[in-house]
């Protein structure tokens, strides 16, 4: 996609765990946990693990469907890997990086942007204005799926929400 | 020509119904009139705003396209899983009002392109249209409101 380097390099699984992250809006008070899909994308859990905690402001996706996304300070730039070229399933969590001038539009295609995705029901893709996006799928919620789509639900009309993502099980 | 005032939030707009390309979109528009319901910005279509219309009698395919254009005014069916979490039980869509007030939009089905009827164009104030839907959309959508002029 672009020049950048990668802020991580493969990962070392040997000693790999169960790693869980807890999803939440403090302001609803929903929460939910996920595992971090640490085979298929070592790089972008590892990555992301090492950044959390993360507070985000997570707000409502207007192109895929039912989505919302937080914007990671900084822009990381993670490569390609367990690439979603399809179809989403409620609970996927992913990670989007897209360079400055991607796509047509002011201020939103003129800027850099790195994000994690948050799928909450069916019927989703993520995508833009110039079509199907490919993303890092990295964890998939175990619990609290409900609670979750609630909140992300209400941000379509009630507006940003906090969106905290945490540790749960250290390695 | 038909004048109609469009409020969305703080910002109004003027909008020309299209009386001789949509004549019976337009009459049944004018009998929903004056409305005012949430307003809803689009999860799936790009800058589109729009709110839910609750008429018993829809109107006929009419002055339809896909590729609506900014400053569009329109009524279409919208698939009901953009508007709620999960489908509805006896619903499969919703009619809906709305508009777009940015490029790069279209109307979109669950399987491609969704075509709508175009009932007018949003003459002056699109661009406070265009300030004031991704306000809204970042603290919090209110009132879509339609009436006659």
């Amino acid at each position: 996609m672009q020049n950048k380097e990668p802020v991580a390099d493969v990962a070392d699984l040997s000693h790999r765990q169960l790693r869980q992250i807890r999803i939440s809006f403090p302001a609803s008070g929903a929460a939910a946990t996920a595992t971090l899909l640490e085979e298929d994308s070592p790089n972008t859990t590892t990555a992301i693990w090492d950044m959390l905690p993360l507070q985000l402001r997570a707000t409502h996706d207007m192109w895929s469907g039912h989505l919302v996304r937080g914007h990671l300070e900084g822009n990381p730039y993670l490569s390609p890997e367990n690439v979603l070229t399809h179809i989403p399933i409620p609970g996927d969590i992913f990670y989007y990086h897209r360079p400055a001038n991607y796509y047509r539009g002011n201020p939103y295609g003129r800027s850099e942007s790195a994000e994690i995705g948050i799928v909450y029901a069916s019927d989703t893709r993520p995508q833009g204005p110039r079509g199907p996006e490919a993303v890092n799928l990295f964890a998939e919620i175990d619990s609290g799926l409900d609670q979750i789509a609630e909140a992300c639900r209400e941000i379509l009309t009630d507006g940003q929400q906090e969106l905290v993502i945490e540790r749960v099980i250290e390695s | 020509m038909t004048d109609i005032k469009i409020q969305l939030g703080r910002a109004e707009a003027i909008a020309k119904l299209d009386t001789a390309g949509a004549p019976v979109t337009t009459e049944w528009l004018l009998g929903q009139l004056p409305f005012s319901d949430q307003a809803i910005h689009s999860m799936e279509n790009g800058r589109e705003v729009y709110s839910i219309l609750d008429a018993i009698d829809t109107p006929p395919p009419e002055n339809q396209s896909i590729y609506q254009a900014v400053g569009d005014l329109f009524v279409y069916h919208k698939p009901a899983i953009f508007v709620d979490p999960e489908w509805p039980r006896h619903t499969r869509n919703y009619l809906v009002v709305g508009f777009i007030y940015e490029r790069d939009s279209a109307i979109r089905g669950i399987s491609g392109p969704l075509a709508a009827n175009i009932v007018g164009t949003i003459t002056d104030g699109l661009t406070e249209l265009a300030h004031e839907a991704p306000r809204m959309r970042r603290e919090g959508m209110g009132q879509l409101s339609i009436e006659r002029l």
